[in-house]
């Protein structure tokens, strides 16, 4: 067992009588606006919403938490496996590495061969995606930055931006302000005829 | 009162809403304004003047002026010109005492007036000076604005929006569109804004243009401009920043190029009456009849310096009324002109001929709007051959098109007045400034444009000097015997026209850190308040003694997320804590845990925790919750500076944090862990890994609350999994959970400090009694200098505990009070159940500091004894925290 294992959520172990479930900090305020829930590796994921397909047309909102996050400090180049959705760096020696949940171990495994430092930060970040021909406007009466990538305050939150084209843009947060976050969106969202989605509304592709 | 149906009107006749108009329906058409639909119903009386309470009527029908502004569902100063009714909307006067037919303030204008000379505030009531107060108060009810009703329950949303665009065209005027066309062909991204409800600008209300206006917009919008009605820019500011009011959304729009396409603003001319109802400006005419299809008078005078006013006396034929002159100023000038009337104007007088008329326009010098440019540091100058401010200079980035840079042909120039002594020639129409006061400012020494505006107030009512400045400055050359060019400006600041605090303000936002256990607290009927910035329980029933007990007594768990985690890695991670902890960490052995403070440079206590050593190279550190943020950046600048071989991340968010004590506490962690949770195995200050309820946790066997206690440390999303699991499993137990207030008693029990409540900003590690924290022989850490000095002066205070034997309880912050004065402060205080008595801590003068010494406690403006107690309250020895 690695020193830091208790910073990984995927190190948990359903045995023992124990089924342990890992939830975004969204989730509450996403089973009051009705979403209905999915378990997926460990995960619960909030699938759909009623109503969600005439959000899209405007701007839907989707919490993308369940993705694997991994910060790597280092100047390095690492060659990108695949399985790395997104590589955004944040300063030379710092990037944030998002993959797809049941990767991130490997990932995790990889970089930390290549760099000083490679963290899982799963449990420390929360994702929301603003997806539809509106996310920009809803983005825009968050925070005034714009050009993506970017890092940030959206809404007095420290966070970061990512422009996924046909996945929307996502915000990158510390988790603590999720519940926060998410009703301040859908109430910049919501006048423009935007709302909530689940995770199935979009298909999370590697860019 | 409405003209049959005419083209291009802009109201809908078949679709009708109702509004009061001071407790009276009124029937407006769909495309009507508030004011436009008064005037349709009958009213030519819309408001009272600012100072002599002078009857007002529409003017300018585009929003520039003062006139019209009345009190709409609450929210006062709305000019009803331009503000669209919605079905029940409340409508009612401002500004009068009375009615706005009938006012009796209206006495001032009649016998004030030798009474209010200019600046006479200063003057009449400057003595005697206690009275001030109600001056002031009668001057404000008597003269002023609308007023903001405190009870109306109505909250109107406001947004605040970011936007960007290549180009920013503001004003959708022909130049306007041609302009935002031109750019947007050149293949950039292009947003264009109108303050009206479509494009077109004033060439709307001409018959002839309109429909050009339209292809021209539809155009426009096809060759991808963003068009944007309804908006009205504020301001510009440095980078291109224009704020721009859609309402209820303040867009602030970021542009690479802005260009001013804003037109010009029909300048009033300056004569006797010339306020009077029934006296307007070309658009207001022209609007009342072209968009509406009202017919603005019967028989009208027009007065006119160019062309203006010549097609408005065309377009006002044509809707029926009948022109019985129109004086072109580019052949004569007219050296005197009067208007009378009581409710509204009756006749004009020019140069001793009298027409009989209700509707004078008056279309003064077209002076280019510059006032967007003027706020970029555009320069501007006098043109004297034309009698208007023109822009001659742009900065980077700013663009001026149309009317806007001068371009407004050849008109004549009017006098600064015409004629003077017969009544009230006005010059601002905001605040009551007529010419004699003008005369009066600079025969005082206000001869300068700055000083008289001030002391005038020209030009500071809400039109911010739109329909004033040019006149002002007129006026003032005229009276100091300079010219135009002389006098200059008046500075021009944002906003340029009145905006709504609430819309400056946008939305309330209280960013709420939330841990992923708070919705279980709240499903277990926590009270939860705000610390810091996380929301936390303070107690989970109104008898927070009850969960104190549930500690001492069996189990208990509480949430401890908020602590701040950092994690300190690399080869030199032992010695970069050595320096910045008065204590030792290089030595501590891995899987051990060792309390420590943070000292700055000035030796005094910022912010304590633990730290674990995971591995050689690694370390946990746990700080307060609220310090979290600031001991990272502090750890991350001293890296910076030491250039040490160190990696610092923070990873609070990360890892939830349960604390699981009392004296079942052992078993349930049987339970729950997989690991061996003895007392050999797992002693006091033991850090160990495993697994929690399935999960991957690090344990900290430490005991703030002073009972056998662990803390589990384990990722954020499986918070509300293990919650659950330690509730269901300490079902046995009675688990209980308990919140912050439990907490603060329980560790007061143990004398336990509270860093920023039981320190303040003075406090170093020596007065606040850890002396055995503090490792003067190492080399050197942050604050050993300071602190060394304080050892040497010798310890002048102590941090105590001490107990009240009357059972009374002094508030936190209380005096300790030595020979009446006052000697130190109570910091913490609450009743121990456990204890059975009111127990705190205070620092006390370092000579009361000794164990059984009473001092002196102010408690409710009297004294009281508490005693001095230097060991903890409950479990002295610290057996049950090692058992
Ligand atoms: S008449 Fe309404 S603002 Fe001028």
């Amino acid at each position: 067992m690695s020193t830091l294992d208790f910073l990984s959520p995927d190190r948990a172990r359903a045995d023992l009588g124990f089924a342990p479930l890992l939830r975004s900090s969204l989730e509450r305020a996403q089973r009051e606006r009705g979403a209905t829930f999915e378990e997926r590796d460990g995960w619960l994921v909030a699938a759909s919403f009623p109503g969600e397909a005439e959000r899209l047309a405007s701007v839907a909102l989707v919490d993308l938490s369940h993705l694997g996050k991994v910060e790597v400090r280092g100047t390095g180049e690492a060659e990108q496996s695949r399985d790395v959705l997104a590589w955004y760096r944040i300063r030379p020696d710092r990037s944030l590495v998002l993959t797809a949940y049941r990767d991130v171990f490997l990932t995790r495994s990889t970089l930390a061969r290549h760099f000083p430092l490679a963290l899982d930060q799963t449990a420390a970040l929360g994702i929301l995606a603003l997806v539809g021909p509106q996310a920009a406007r809803v983005l825009g009466r968050l925070t005034h930055l714009c050009e993506l990538p970017a890092s940030g305050m959206v809404s007095h939150v420290p966070a970061h931006l990512l422009d996924r084209d046909a996945n929307g843009i996502w915000i990158v947060f510390p988790q603590e302000y999720g519940h926060y976050l998410y009703e301040v969106a859908l109430d910049a969202a919501e006048p423009l005829g935007g709302g909530p989605a689940g995770a199935d509304a979009i298909e999370v592709r590697r860019q | 009162m409405r003209l049959p149906p005419r083209e291009h009107e802009l109201i809908d006749r078949s679709k009708t809403v109702t509004f009061t108009f001071e407790g009276e329906p009124v029937r407006a058409f769909a495309g009507d304004t508030i004011g436009s639909a008064l005037f349709a119903a009958g009213r030519r009386v819309f408001g009272r003047s600012f100072k002599y309470h002078r009857r007002r009527g529409l003017l300018c029908c585009s929003g520039q002026c003062p006139n019209c502004m009345m009190t709409v569902d609450g929210v006062p100063n709305v000019r009803v010109c331009v503000r669209p009714p919605r079905e029940g909307t409340v409508v009612k006067a401002q500004n009068v005492v009375g009615s706005l037919d009938r006012d009796l303030m209206a006495v001032t204008d009649r016998i004030g007036g030798p009474f209010t000379p200019v600046g006479f505030y200063y003057k009449t009531f400057i003595r005697p000076r206690w009275a001030w107060p109600y001056y002031e108060k009668f001057l404000r009810n008597a003269a002023g604005l609308g007023k903001l009703d405190p009870h109306v329950t109505e909250r109107r949303r406001v947004d605040h929006e970011h936007a960007h665009a290549e180009v920013l065209v503001v004003g959708g005027g022909q130049s306007g569109l041609e302009a935002a066309l031109a750019h947007a062909r050149a293949g950039r991204q292009v947003v264009l804004i109108d303050e009206g409800p479509e494009p077109g600008g004033h060439q709307l209300a001409n018959r002839e243009r309109i429909m050009t206006m339209r292809s021209l917009a539809a155009e426009t919008a096809q060759a991808g401009v963003e068009i944007l009605p309804f908006a009205r820019a504020i301001g510009l500011y440095e980078g291109n920043l224009v704020p721009v009011d859609r309402g209820s959304t303040l867009v602030k729009f970021r542009a690479e190029t802005v260009v001013a396409a804003t037109g010009t603003l029909e300048q009033p001319l300056v004569f006797a009456g010339n306020d009077l109802p029934g006296v307007m400006l070309p658009a207001g005419a022209r609007r009342l009849a072209n968009y509406w299809s009202l017919r603005p008078g019967e028989r009208a005078v027009v007065l006119t310096v160019d062309d203006r006013g010549v097609e408005t006396a065309r377009e006002l034929e044509a809707a029926g009324v009948e022109i019985a002159e129109v004086v072109d100023y580019r052949e004569r000038v007219p050296r005197s002109v009067v208007a009378k009337g009581r409710k509204q104007v009756r006749s004009l007088t020019v140069d001793g001929k009298r027409f009989d008329c209700d509707l004078v326009v008056m279309s003064g010098s077209p002076q280019p709007n510059y006032g967007l440019l003027a706020h970029a540091r555009a320069r501007v100058e006098f043109d004297p051959g034309r009698g208007i401010f023109v822009p001659v200079e742009l900065p980077p980035g700013v663009e001026v098109a149309g009317e806007a840079s001068g371009d407004v042909g050849s008109p004549a120039v009017p006098p600064p007045s015409h004629g003077e002594g017969e009544g009230k020639s006005i010059v601002c129409f905001c605040e009551d400034v007529t010419t004699k006061d003008f005369k009066d400012a600079v025969a005082e020494g206000f001869d300068s444009i700055q000083l008289a505006k001030r002391y005038t107030t020209a030009t500071m009512g809400p039109c911010q000097g739109r329909l004033c400045h040019l006149n002002a400055v007129r006026v003032a050359a005229r009276e100091t015997r300079t010219d135009e060019g002389t006098i200059g400006t008046t500075t021009a600041r944002p906003p340029t026209s009145p905006v709504s605090m609430g819309l400056l303000a946008g939305r309330p936002h209280e960013a709420a850190k939330r841990t992923s256990m708070h919705h279980r607290h709240k499903d277990m009927g926590a009270t939860v308040f705000w610390t810091g910035s996380w929301r936390r329980p303070h107690s989970y029933s109104a008898d927070p003694q009850a969960e104190v007990r549930a500690v001492h007594e069996s189990l208990g768990v509480i949430d401890v997320s908020t602590l701040g985690k950092l994690l300190v890695k690399g080869p030199d991670a032992g010695a970069f804590l050595d320096r910045l902890y008065p204590n030792r960490f290089s030595d501590l052995k891995v899987g051990r845990i060792r309390y420590g403070v943070l000292t700055n440079d000035a030796g005094r206590i910022f912010d304590d925790g633990t730290v674990a050593r995971l591995a050689d190279d690694e370390f946990y550190v746990t700080t307060t919750s609220t310090g979290a943020d600031g001991v990272f950046q502090w750890f991350e600048w001293w890296n910076a500076v030491w250039h040490m071989d160190v990696e610092l991340a923070n990873v609070t968010g990360a890892v939830a944090a349960v604390n699981v004590t009392g004296p079942n506490a052992r078993k349930l962690m049987e339970r729950v862990f997989d690991g061996d949770v003895g007392n050999e195995a797992f002693a006091y200050l033991d850090a160990k890994r495993g697994h929690v309820a399935g999960v991957p946790a690090l344990i900290l066997r430490i005991g703030f609350v002073g009972e056998l206690g662990y803390e589990l440390h384990f990722p954020s999303p499986h918070g509300e999994h293990v919650w659950d699991a330690l509730f269901e499993h300490g079902a046995e137990w009675n688990a209980t959970p308990f919140g912050l207030e439990p907490q603060r008693i329980l560790r007061l029990e143990k004398t336990h400090i509270l860093v920023g409540q039981d320190t303040d900003a003075e406090s170093n590690p020596l007065e606040a009694a850890m002396p055995w924290i503090v490792k003067l022989d190492k080399d050197d850490f942050i604050g050993k200098w300071a602190i060394e000095h304080v050892q040497e002066r010798g310890l002048r205070s102590l941090l105590v505990g001490f107990e009240v034997p009357s059972g009374r309880m002094p508030v936190e912050g209380a005096q300790v009070v030595v020979g009446g004065k006052s000697a130190g402060r109570v910091t913490s205080v609450r009743y121990s159940e456990q204890v059975g008595k009111v127990i705190g801590m205070a620092i006390v003068p370092i000579d009361l500091s000794g164990e059984g010494t009473t001092f002196e406690i102010r408690i409710g403006g009297e004294l009281d004894q508490a005693v001095v107690r230097t060991q903890p309250f409950h479990d002295p020895e610290g057996a049950k925290l090692r058992s």
